[in-house]
């Protein structure tokens, strides 16, 4: 499997773990502050972040860096 | 009065700012609409992300807390923390990319280049810039809500029928003054070095009230356990389908007008890594301290009194500013008040409504040689001023939750995310079908707002879903069976937005 597939696979498996019904009616405080879907929330945006810095690491398109040393075209003409 | 004065120091330090930006101002419209592309990882982040928070994140996340409990953090914080970035790479990235390429300003130069079409810009132009209204109203409302908030009491003989406090109409004005003020003088650069200092004022002010109501509240974990335990769960809350169908919402970041001229401001590719990684945590930098503060609001009494912070049936715009002045000082009050203010850069928007009227509408009418690069400054400048007025006019019809108004403006721009992608990546969408999705998008999404009753039915859903699952769907199937029903785009188009896809002719 390529690091491509792996990566987006692990977006889809967060995604998929977002909702958490299991804890849907469960009013735990984690640490006594923190309500229990919260804490939950917290640590899932954690690995959103890797999540974002594996693709910037592994699955960066490399013909934009190409794109980088060209100059910026002027703005489009309407047509006269 | 203390507040009043740290909120004045503030706005003057914003006009200090916007003077300094104009000496880096390049002229012409190249540097005032996109800062001559020149922004870097720091600055590029710093601006999206302070362009994509406003009201909503401090003062509507606190509200929607204090309301429907801390579910508000998973179906809007942590859902736009994916799905932000998702936008920045797959929306942002390309449409940087063909920016640079092809010399787009605004979306619709894009649209009317990719689909061949001079028209489609003119049925786009008023979609894209009639949803920026609300999300401006948005933004003055929490400007007006918050200042009124903190300063009540501060000027009772002037201000009797607010009791003392700064009225709204006054806030709203003098917010919008300043704003156009350092937009007016340095345009898109202005803006970007002006966000920079906002996002780090409101990310710091959020947490430095967060710290010092915790503080007088006994400390987190007392305010915690003292906070309604029914708002520490989402059931009874919000239902599981309207939960799920959050993660639609910040999708919108993605056809958002102001959020893609940022996109065009990028020096380089390289610039959107930092972007795609610090947003999820910046999110939980700036919404944690905002929904714990809302949860908190749930049980919070006044010191040494049996009188609760938030009195029952108030104004649930009103809680972050009735938080911060009874449980800290005037001087915090203030700080804060400036953090709230930090949040809802509404610069980005002005500069987008300026830039698309004047380069979509009246460039484009009337050609690009009818006008000195110095007279189109001056065009946007005047329709900026234009919309400011009709959407400051419009605060002053009956005032929305601010969170349910935004969301109705996300709904509208989410709902073309479908046409945006086809347009990226599907060879086989048609023009007729971009000018169908456009339009069945807007009809559905006002046909929806108008049954909400324009938003004061909070609690509208369709079939248990958000509006967006409706919007979103409807573009998506016109996208798909009108392209598949029309004649293929020319070959030339293909070859010019798909080379690497694309055979030689």
């Amino acid at each position: 499997m390529s690091q491509r597939a792996l990566i987006t696979a692990f977006f889809f498996l967060l995604f998929a773990l977002h909702h958490d019904t299991w804890w849907r009616g469960d009013a735990t405080l984690v640490l006594g502050v923190l309500p229990v879907t919260v804490a939950y929330h917290v640590g899932w945006t954690l690995l959103v972040a890797v999540g974002w810095w594996l693709v910037g690491r592994f699955c960066w398109p490399r013909n934009l860096e190409a794109e980088d040393a060209k100059p910026s075209a002027p703005p489009p003409r309407p047509p006269q | 009065m203390i507040a009043a004065v740290i909120i004045g120091i503030y706005l003057l330090l914003l006009v200090g700012l916007g003077l300094l930006s104009s000496r880096y101002f390049r002229g012409g419209t190249a540097d005032y609409f996109v800062a001559s592309r020149s922004l870097g990882p720091f600055v590029l982040f710093m601006t999206v992300f302070g362009t994509a928070m406003t009201a909503f994140a401090m003062v509507g996340s606190t509200a929607e807390t204090f309301e429907y409990g801390v579910g508000t953090f998973g179906k809007l914080a942590s859902w736009s923390a994916l799905i932000h970035p998702a936008c920045f790479f797959l929306i942002g990235l390309p449409l940087w990319s063909l920016g640079k390429r092809y010399g787009y300003v605004t979306q619709i130069e894009y649209f009317r280049d990719r689909f061949d079409s001079s028209g489609l810009g003119y049925v786009l132009f008023p979609v894209l810039a009639g949803l920026l209204v609300p999300y401006v109203i948005v933004g003055l409302l929490g400007v007006g809500s918050v200042v009124g908030g903190v300063t009540g009491g501060a000027f009772p003989e002037l201000f009797a029928g607010t009791r003392g406090a700064i009225p709204p109409w006054l806030t709203m004005a003098i917010i919008s003054a300043v704003v156009l003020f350092y937009v007016f003088i340095g345009g898109a650069r202005s803006a970007a070095l002006v966000n920079v200092f906002q996002t780090v004022v409101f990310v710091g002010m959020g947490l430095l009230a967060f710290w010092l109501i915790a503080d007088t509240l006994g400390g987190p974990a007392a305010a915690s356990a003292a906070a309604n335990p029914t708002k520490a769960v989402r059931a009874g809350n919000i239902g599981e389908a309207e939960f799920f169908t959050y993660w639609m919402i910040p999708l919108s970041v993605g056809v958002f007008p102001h959020v893609f001229q940022n996109f065009l401001t990028a020096r380089s590719a390289a610039s959107f890594k930092l972007l795609l990684v610090m947003h999820p945590i910046a999110m939980i930098l700036a919404w944690l301290p905002c929904v714990l503060i809302g949860f908190w609001a749930t049980g919070a009494l006044i010191p040494g009194t049996d009188i609760p912070v938030v009195p029952l049936g108030g104004n649930p715009n009103a809680v972050l500013g009735l938080m911060v002045a009874k449980l800290t000082s005037p001087v915090v009050s203030g700080l804060v008040a400036a953090g709230v203010l930090a949040a809802i850069s509404l610069d980005a928007q002005f500069i987008a409504i300026g830039t698309m009227f004047t380069r979509d509408i009246v460039v484009h009418h009337f050609g690009a040689d009818r006008f000195s690069d110095r007279t189109l400054v001056n065009i946007a400048r005047g329709f900026i001023v234009a919309m400011v007025l009709v959407t400051y006019a419009l605060t002053f019809l009956e005032p929305r939750q601010i969170f349910a108004l935004g969301t109705w403006c996300f709904t509208g721009y989410a709902g073309l995310v479908p046409l945006l992608l086809a347009a990226l990546y599907w060879k086989r969408v048609t023009k007729p079908a971009a000018y169908a999705a456009v339009i069945v998008t807007a009809v559905v999404w006002f046909s929806l707002f108008a049954a909400s009753n324009y938003g004061a039915d909070r609690k509208f859903l369709v079939g248990g879903m958000l509006p967006v699952a409706t919007v979103f769907a409807s573009c998506a199937i016109t996208v798909v069976v009108v392209s598949l029903f029309t004649s293929p785009p020319p070959a030339s188009t293909l070859a010019k937005f798909f080379p690497s896809r694309t055979s030689p002719a």
